[in-house]
């Protein structure tokens, strides 16, 4: 099915092809897991086991140790056979602990708790979220625990909920939110509970709210004000400077669907993080579905669940074809923070040369912020660094709204954001 | 423990627009058929001048990348303009010029105006200006004469007085048009204008074929190749001054300009399509696209007239190409004090 996304300004118009999806159960268990020690943005866990030890289902394997890390738990039982360095979906390197299936499954297959959280006061929800190794995915993964007690000291902290894909192609959240938002409703629900939010706000896309009603949605929030925003429709919609701006308030926690579900497992069913549900997709795979994967399992056992390569892969892009990251090594693990995988074949995707810019003024249009990319560019690579492409470069969303238009493949967006990181590295 | 990252691949994944070597690649297409229409007609000369050019385009395009070492020869727009600039020179010029016009051209717009991506003249441009200047005699003479337009009353009417041949099936064509379509909306289109639109009478490839170039054009709009802002403003504002202002020197009051003459007879179809839109000498700002496009239809009106004029759509190009330098001096200042001008 042909879907077309449109960008925020400009009339242009993405296509791309997407078969319609649906969920299809648990994949199958992975034999090896490779459960990384950094899933998130910050301070990498400290191992808790050692190379040759047992694990259970769900057993802590790596401690947090700070507010910008979190908990890691075995996926799978069995015995921890080495750690070793494996490259990750974000394009980065860690140290994963290598866990071979063996042993009976603690959660897996047995009763499904049901904690009375509604009941318990906030700082016990708290601990077990952090317990439990939740983490945030809104934008770049971060530790869910801590971000939501600088939220709390700050004081009248907004929740957010977005409940449609910031890259439209990952397609997940908006699945999530259309086939399991009761789920989300509730763990959005705790998480307001614990953050004591002042008001909840679920931004859905630009269709028609199919959700409970206000009145509804006051009881399982627990009488607070909640505000139905409709956004989304056009790229980029749902990022934190436009959510920000929407509600003219900085204290707020965004959260996306996979979140509020992984809090709720935490939460109510006892669960610590142990698998995620991923749209697996794309134009060179055989049969394209949404399942529910353990982390640590290689993508190339989901590739091999998913039929195969119907023909020969010219990238294998992890979270989306707008934002996402393409990987190489199919031995490459699922983390917390992988919602999606593309399979694209030479033909969709095939391999492009940067060229010099012609001047069309296409990233000029397209950009939800009025910038001119290409001249942020040019001022980064001439060493200009004047106040306006400072304040630029301040002001760039890195949505790749520039590089998508782009004629010349230039990576305007890359080339900014870099530039950023190095700034705020430099001395002042 | 994290280690340093690094990308396999930056996103995006998923592109709205064709790349360089693509847009070159589809505008090649679009120029096959005049190229299979000059074969047809025999007009090998016209052919091998346009080989020679492409030759020199590259060349010079050989002679900037390798220097510099940078793959600017890779996107096909050394060859794109050498085939224009082939179509834009007489076939009665000089064949050794054919090829040095366009090396020189491309040289000077590349080197002296600014590197790859970012010269503000037109090499077509430069390369036919300097074809004129070199050997202005193997350029055509204005169609029509002021004389002939005061006797007759209007461009057309000059042009027949003057041994214009019309194709074999021009009388049917125009017939059946006139009978089966335009008499329903008043109109009678006299005969001669199919020959115009088909095949134009003239030693410069690029101003014969206008019903191909037109097609072309369609083309060129409906997959992004060429922005059509400047086009259309370019188009509609010489047309409006033809048809409000052609006659004046004449004594025949305002409007009854012959349009379509004028549109068809100084390669404006071919230059406004193919030359004048390039995104590297035009502003980057819908509204200085549409400044450039308006100035550029008044400097046509005052170069080219009535139509008929051998190199005026190409001095068009080259003095909208200065002005636009201005037009994006203020554009910018706009982007960067408003950022809401695009």
């Amino acid at each position: 099915m042909m879907r077309f996304i449109r960008f925020k300004r400009s009339f242009e118009i993405i296509r791309f092809d997407s078969p319609e999806l649906d969920f299809t159960g648990n994949a199958f268990l992975p034999s090896t897991a490779l459960v990384p020690l950094i899933q998130h943005a910050g301070v990498p866990s400290t191992p808790v086991i050692s190379a040759g030890d047992r694990v259970t289902e769900g057993q802590l394997i790596a401690r947090g140790s700070g507010s910008d890390s979190s908990n890691i738990h075995a996926s799978i039982p069995g015995i921890v056979t080495e750690f070793r360095t494996v490259s990750l979906p974000d394009g980065s390197r860690s140290q994963a602990a290598v866990i071979q299936l063996s042993g009976s499954f603690n959660i897996l297959g047995r009763k499904v708790e049901n904690f009375l959280w509604r009941y318990a006061p906030e700082s016990e929800i708290l601990r077990v979220l952090e317990d439990k190794g939740v983490i945030n995915t809104f934008e770049a993964p971060v530790p869910l625990v801590g971000r939501l007690r600088e939220s709390i000291k700050i004081g009248s902290p907004k929740l957010i909920i977005r409940l449609f894909d910031y890259d439209p192609t990952c397609q997940l959240d908006s699945y999530l939110s259309k086939n399991n938002l009761t789920t989300i409703l509730e763990g959005g629900a705790l998480i307001a509970k614990c953050l004591n939010a002042v008001s909840v706000h679920l931004v859905y896309d630009d269709n028609k709210w199919e959700g409970p009603a206000n009145a509804q949605l006051e009881e399982i929030f627990q009488k607070r004000r909640i505000f139905l925003v409709k956004g989304g429709g056009r790229y980029p919609s749902g990022n934190t400077r436009q959510f920000r701006d929407m509600i003219k308030e900085k204290n707020a926690i965004m959260i996306d669907p996979v979140t509020a579900i992984s809090a709720y497992e935490a939460v109510v069913l006892n669960q610590p993080v142990l698998h995620r549900y991923m749209v697996v997709t794309g134009p060179a795979l055989d049969s394209p579905k949404i399942i529910k994967v353990r982390i640590g399992t290689p993508i190339g056992d989901i590739i091999e669940e998913c039929g195969g390569f119907r023909s020969d892969p010219s990238r294998i892009v992890v979270n989306g074809l707008l934002t996402g990251n393409a990987v190489f090594d199919l031995d490459t693990p699922v983390t917390k923070y992988t919602k999606s995988l593309h399979i694209m074949d030479f033909e969709t995707c095939p391999t492009y040369t940067v060229r010099e810019c012609i001047h069309c003024g296409r990233c000029l249009h397209v950009c939800p912020v009025a910038l001119d990319p290409m001249g942020v560019v040019t001022g980064i690579k001439t060493e200009q660094h004047t106040p306006a492409v400072l304040s630029s470069i301040a002001a760039c969303q890195y949505c790749g709204c520039c590089a998508i238009v782009c004629p010349s493949r230039i990576p305007l967006h890359h080339i900014i954001r870099e530039a950023s990181t190095r700034l705020k590295g430099e001395p002042k | 423990m994290k280690k340093s990252g690094w990308i396999v691949s930056p996103a995006p994944f998923l592109l709205s627009h064709p790349t360089i070597s693509r847009m070159s690649f589809i505008t090649g297409i679009t120029l096959i058929p005049q190229l299979l229409l000059l074969a047809l007609e025999q007009n090998f000369i016209a052919l091998a001048g346009v080989a020679l050019t492409v030759l020199g385009s590259v060349c010079a395009e050989l002679c900037i990348a390798i220097p510099n070492k940078k793959n600017t020869f890779g996107d096909g727009t050394a060859i794109i303009a050498g085939i224009l600039i082939g179509l834009l020179l007489p076939s009665t010029l000089n064949l050794i010029l054919f090829f040095s016009v366009s090396f020189s051209g491309m040289l000077i717009a590349r080197v002296l105006f600014g590197g790859p991506g970012s010269y503000w003249m037109n090499p077509v441009a430069t390369a036919v200006c300097i074809a004129y200047i070199s050997q202005s005699i193997a350029f055509p003479p204005f169609l029509i004469s002021a004389d002939g337009v005061a006797t007759i009353g209007d461009a057309f009417g000059a042009l027949r007085l003057d041994h214009f041949t019309q194709i074999t099936n021009d009388q049917t064509v125009t017939g059946t048009m006139n009978s089966l379509l335009l008499h329903f909306f008043g109109i009678k289109l006299p005969e001669g204008y199919i020959t115009l639109f088909w095949s134009s009478p003239s030693v410069i490839p690029a101003f014969r074929y206008n019903l191909v170039t037109l097609v072309s054009s369609i083309f060129l709009i409906s997959m992004s190749i060429i922005d059509w802002i400047v086009p259309l403003c370019f188009l509609l504002t010489y047309s409006l001054c033809i048809w409000f202002f052609s006659l004046l020197p004449f004594d025949a009051g305002f409007s009854g300009g012959d349009i379509l003459f004028a549109l068809l007879t100084s390669g404006i179809l071919f230059i406004s399509f193919y030359v004048l839109p390039e995104f590297t000498t035009t502003p980057r700002t819908q509204g200085g696209k549409a400044v450039s496009g308006i100035i550029a239809g008044l400097t046509a009106f005052l170069l080219c007239g009535l139509g008929g004029s051998p190199v005026g759509g190409v001095f068009t190009v080259m003095l909208v190409n200065t002005i636009n330098t201005l037009i994006e001096f203020i554009e910018n200042k706009y982007i960067a004090s408003a950022g809401d001008f695009a």
